[in-house]
């Protein structure tokens, strides 16, 4: 009788640790949302222990649920503000960021405008709307249509920083739920312009979708141009809109996750970031990462 | 009153709902409860000890609605119950109705209406457990945590912070009672990231012949009977994301409200006296840790607070008797606790306060609590 009890509770006992594999939740920023989740099913491929589920959804959101303590690793393609981080620590959460690859913020039109290259003061004035038809910047005679992201959404809030002065967005742009939509709607529409990480502009051989034209951008009026498109401009920084692609985690990393971001950072995730039309992690940014026990 | 509140209540939830706004407007209904069970294990009052309750001891419900980037709104309802015995029942009041605008000089922010003072909000957020216990200054009622009049909130260069406040001087809850405002102005130097050094000073004039004067005299102020107040303190504070520790030291100075050399007649009468001020001082260490353990906080604080620094200076004379001097008035408290955060949001704070007096041959005052803590927040939920 004794042995059937002890047999029943080590089958029940190991059922339970079966249900009881460590699932880990990444949310987050749209941009990142689709190279994660190209990380994590080769991570799980190697890995059959391993269960990581990926949802967007923003990187306030995925930043929200990390100082609510509801996700093990929020992904983002903004710094953390100073408000979250004291609402993280007021939650008794720890951020430490990691730079899993690098972004250069791509502005694209409609296929049909004859343009080339935008200045940032230029980019500025258009998505304030304070420009509002192309023959201002040396286009035709016709009207610009803004498509943008939502405020939930790291590149919302990084092109707002860094290329808008931190104005308002002017109030006729069109709020998409994400890059693909951006560029659904700039490729469906004359005249249109937006804003999309450099991972969705390419098709499955590595060219850049029909439809749409990837601008340069030059600093100011009285700079070069600098296409996004070339790797060196935008590890360099040398590309204005240029960003680290981030993650958080509650305190350093640890186990399965320090495990999954150490791949994500070594030779085989960095080519999948590159595989995804993003840029591998360089410099400064390794560094960072060292410090974060990486 | 409470029927109009009510009303207002209901409207501004009805307006935040039905996604009334400009496609740039943010609205959102935020704020905190906090309440707990406490038990006064030891107490200076006979009859204070073995008193336990459930109470609460604050409720925010807040509305704001940011009418552009740099225009935002805020009204909040505060409400808690009222002392232990009470038949007054739970009555919401405004805590805050003000406009914010921001960038009307650069890098500033103007305040107009109900709003926060700065006598010590840096320091309460470094402490970041007001919902265990005041922090020194607004404990033993210095000044109010928010007040009716003018703000302007800024900074010159990122590391130098500065807050004017030209305000009643009457706290948030009653009008003005005298023909004088109240100026209060802190300077804060952030020169790196997690450090602050604080220094603030406040003022108002007061005259207790002014008719007006005389009136708030009823409110049993302190300083009501005096000519002016002033405090100031410093604050210092370390923020770091493992731990925030900060220490701070206010000293004040109630003018001609106390008196000294007071002869008392033979039908207990006051005869001559002198007038004196009344001095005040304190000092605060406080500090919290994010534990190993996952989801664990710790905190604890130690004040000392003498509220009147000279034992011949005697604030109050009443059936023949002065009192109020300043000899063995002061106490110590010591608070500690535990801060376990289930939720983000949800706090469950076992804590101790331990009061000891000066007095010979005073009881401490042992309170043992269980607070809890909820923040609640609808977010952004409009026109976006």
């Amino acid at each position: 009788m004794k042995t059937r009890i002890v047999t029943l509770m080590l089958m029940l006992g190991l059922t339970l640790s079966a249900f009881a594999q460590e699932m880990i939740l990444i949310k987050g920023s749209d941009t990142l949302v689709n190279l994660v989740q190209s990380l994590a099913e080769e991570y799980m491929n190697k890995n059959s222990d391993a269960a990581i589920a990926v949802t967007g959804g923003g990187s306030g959101v995925g930043i929200a649920a990390l100082i609510a303590n509801t996700v093990a690793v929020a992904n983002a393609s903004r710094e953390m503000k100073e408000k979250e981080y004291a609402a993280a620590k007021e939650n008794g959460v720890i951020p430490t960021e990691i730079v899993i690859g690098i972004d250069g913020l791509s502005v694209i039109v409609s296929g049909g405008i004859p343009l080339n290259s935008l200045t940032m003061p230029q980019i500025g004035a258009i998505f304030r709307g304070e420009i509002t038809n192309w023959k201002d910047v040396g286009g035709p005679s016709m009207a610009i249509s803004l498509y943008g992201r939502q405020p939930n959404s790291g590149t919302y809030v990084f092109f707002q920083e860094h290329v808008m002065g931190n104005k308002d967005y002017s109030p006729k742009m069109k709020q998409m739920n994400g890059n693909a939509q951006i560029i659904e709607g700039i490729r469906s529409e004359k005249g249109a312009i937006g804003y999309v990480g450099i991972g969705y502009l390419f098709d499955e051989n590595g060219s850049v979708l029909p439809g749409i034209k990837v601008l340069d951008v030059a600093r100011d009026k009285d700079s070069k141009p600098v296409s996004p498109l070339a790797k060196e401009n935008v590890i360099s920084g040398l590309y204005s809109i240029s960003r680290p692609l981030l993650q958080y985690t509650n305190g350093k990393p640890k186990g399965t996750v320090k495990d999954f971001i150490a791949f994500e950072l070594g030779p085989e995730g960095q080519k999948i970031v590159e595989d995804n039309g993003f840029y591998p992690v360089v410099g400064k940014y390794m560094e960072k990462n060292k410090k974060a026990g990486l | 009153m409470k029927i109009k509140i009510m009303l207002l209540s209901a409207t501004i939830v009805l307006y935040v709902l039905s996604g009334v706004g400009h496609s740039q407007t943010a609205n959102s209904i935020n704020g905190v409860v906090f309440a707990d069970y406490y038990y006064n294990w030891k107490n200076s009052v006979p009859a204070e000890v073995d008193r336990n309750a459930f109470q609460i001891r604050r409720y925010y419900f807040t509305y704001e609605n940011n009418l552009t980037p740099n225009v935002k709104i805020r009204f909040r309802l505060d409400s808690e119950h009222d002392k232990y015995g009470s038949a007054t029942k739970l009555v919401p009041f405004i805590k805050h109705a003000f406009l914010e605008w921001r960038e009307l000089i650069p890098k500033h922010a103007l305040y107009l209406g109900i709003a926060e003072t700065n006598a010590f909000k840096n320091s309460e957020e470094l402490w970041g457990y007001r919902s265990v216990e005041k922090t020194i200054m607004d404990m033993n009622k210095l000044s109010s945590s928010a007040d009716m009049g003018i703000g302007l909130k800024g900074d010159f260069n990122g590391f130098i912070h500065h807050w004017l406040t030209v305000m009643n001087g009457t706290g948030y809850s009653t009008p003005e009672g005298d023909r004088y405002k109240k100026i209060g102005y802190a300077l804060w130097l952030t020169p790196v990231k997690g450090f602050i050094l604080e220094g603030y000073v406040d003022y108002e004039k007061q005259n207790p012949k002014d008719l007006q004067t005389a009136n708030a005299n009823s409110t049993a102020r302190d300083y009501a009977l005096g000519s002016s107040y002033l405090n100031w303190k410093l604050f210092i504070g370390v923020d770091r994301p493992s731990f925030s520790v900060g220490a701070e030291y206010f000293n004040r100075i109630n003018r001609e409200s106390g008196i000294r050399d007071a002869t008392i007649t033979a039908d207990n009468t006051l005869g001559d006296y002198s007038k004196a001020d009344v001095r005040k001082s304190g000092y605060s260490f406080f500090g919290s840790f994010i534990t190993p353990i996952p989801k664990v906080k710790v905190f604890a604080r130690y004040d000392f607070y003498d509220p009147n620094t000279d034992e011949n200076v005697y604030t109050s004379f009443k059936d023949g008797k002065l009192s109020g001097s300043g000899k063995d008035n002061e106490y110590g408290l010591i608070i500690a606790g535990v801060d376990f955060i289930p939720y983000g949001g949800v706090h469950f704070m076992p804590n101790v306060l331990i009061k000891r007096y000066a007095a010979e041959g005073a009881k401490n005052d042992v309170t043992v609590r269980m607070t809890m803590y909820i923040k609640y927040d609808s977010g952004k939920i409009v026109g976006q």
